[in-house]
């Protein structure tokens, strides 16, 4: 639920699914993905190693999904200009998601809270995003939060 | 979940410290992730003058490639299809090429018919130990011996 806000944004963006993808989980991306974070369990990056330990294919690292989180989403028409960064992130894998998998992806707006600091006002921004594969069955919930700093 | 067996749940105790684990992020490291990211170089995590453009005193490491290393040190750890949730707070800005401190300290375990549950507390700091880059919280589920 939205809590107490001093700045203006487009309220009618709470309860609207915003559904993007399809995302293919190549193996291209897991090896490029694993390569760049140091990633070397064989679970992520061999496909006997997968096999032996139960999985039908190369499994993706826990957060892979985040990558695909940063779709497009509607603008929220926030009247708080400043600088924006990441904030935070949440990431609760439900399922494997492996090498050949595709997933789609439903977002929809969490929450737009104010907090007040030595720094300032900040206005945090969170996005809920549920990953699906191509059997539609959830692996994958990632919250992110944008804050914008006056 | 199947999972790779690297810990058991038996293996660890309320207050178990792991790390801190010294890891680093090279620049040709952004560039591969951000290119997988969809966010081509140049831009402001792989180059000095756009950094510089939006403020920043130097590149930086995007904050899902800093979820990713810590994903990394818990996975090394406990092993793959270990973790439930992790969730962390971005509080500074996360240079290249710079020793990054990860620390994970277990602040609970509960063993039930949810699983054997380890719940952890995450930190990733730099050269100033009290102000951490990255606090948060991990949940993981781990294979029992029984």
């Amino acid at each position: 639920m939205p809590t107490q806000i001093d700045y203006e944004y487009d309220h009618s963006l709470y309860g609207v699914e915003h559904e993007s993808g399809p995302f293919p989980v190549t193996e291209e991306i897991v090896e490029t993905y694993t390569r760049s974070v140091g990633e070397d369990n064989p679970i992520f990056t061999d496909r006997e190693s997968a096999r032996a330990a139960g999985y039908s294919n190369v499994v993706a690292p826990p957060t892979l999904c985040a990558l695909f989180e940063r779709g497009e989403l509607p603008d929220i028409k926030l009247q708080f200009k400043g600088r924006q960064f990441h904030g935070g992130q949440r990431v609760e894998p439900r399922a494997p998601i492996m090498v050949g998998d595709t997933l789609t992806a439903s977002s929809h707006l969490k929450d737009v809270y104010t907090k007040t600091g030595r720094s300032g006002t900040m206005v945090h921004v969170v996005w809920e995003t549920t990953f699906r594969n191509q059997d539609g069955a959830v692996v994958a919930d990632v919250q992110r939060s944008q804050v914008v700093r006056e | 979940m199947t999972q790779s067996a690297k810990l058991y749940f038996e293996d660890v105790e309320l207050g178990d410290e792991i790390g801190p684990v010294v890891i680093s992020v090279t620049d040709e490291q952004v560039v591969d992730f951000c290119s997988l990211w969809g966010n081509p170089a140049p831009n402001r995590f792989t180059d000095q003058e756009q950094a510089e453009k939006v403020g920043l005193a130097e590149p930086i490491v995007p904050g899902i490639m800093s979820m990713a290393l810590v994903s990394r040190v818990l996975t090394d750890w406990a092993g793959a299809g270990t973790v439930l949730d992790l969730d962390l707070v971005f509080r500074g800005t996360i240079p290249h090429n710079q020793p990054l401190h990860v620390g994970v300290q277990i602040s609970d375990t509960e063993q039930g018919e949810t699983g054997n549950r380890v719940q952890c507390d995450i930190t990733m700091t730099g050269p100033v130990p009290d102000r951490p880059y990255i606090i948060g919280t991990a949940l993981l589920d781990l294979p029992s011996r029984q």
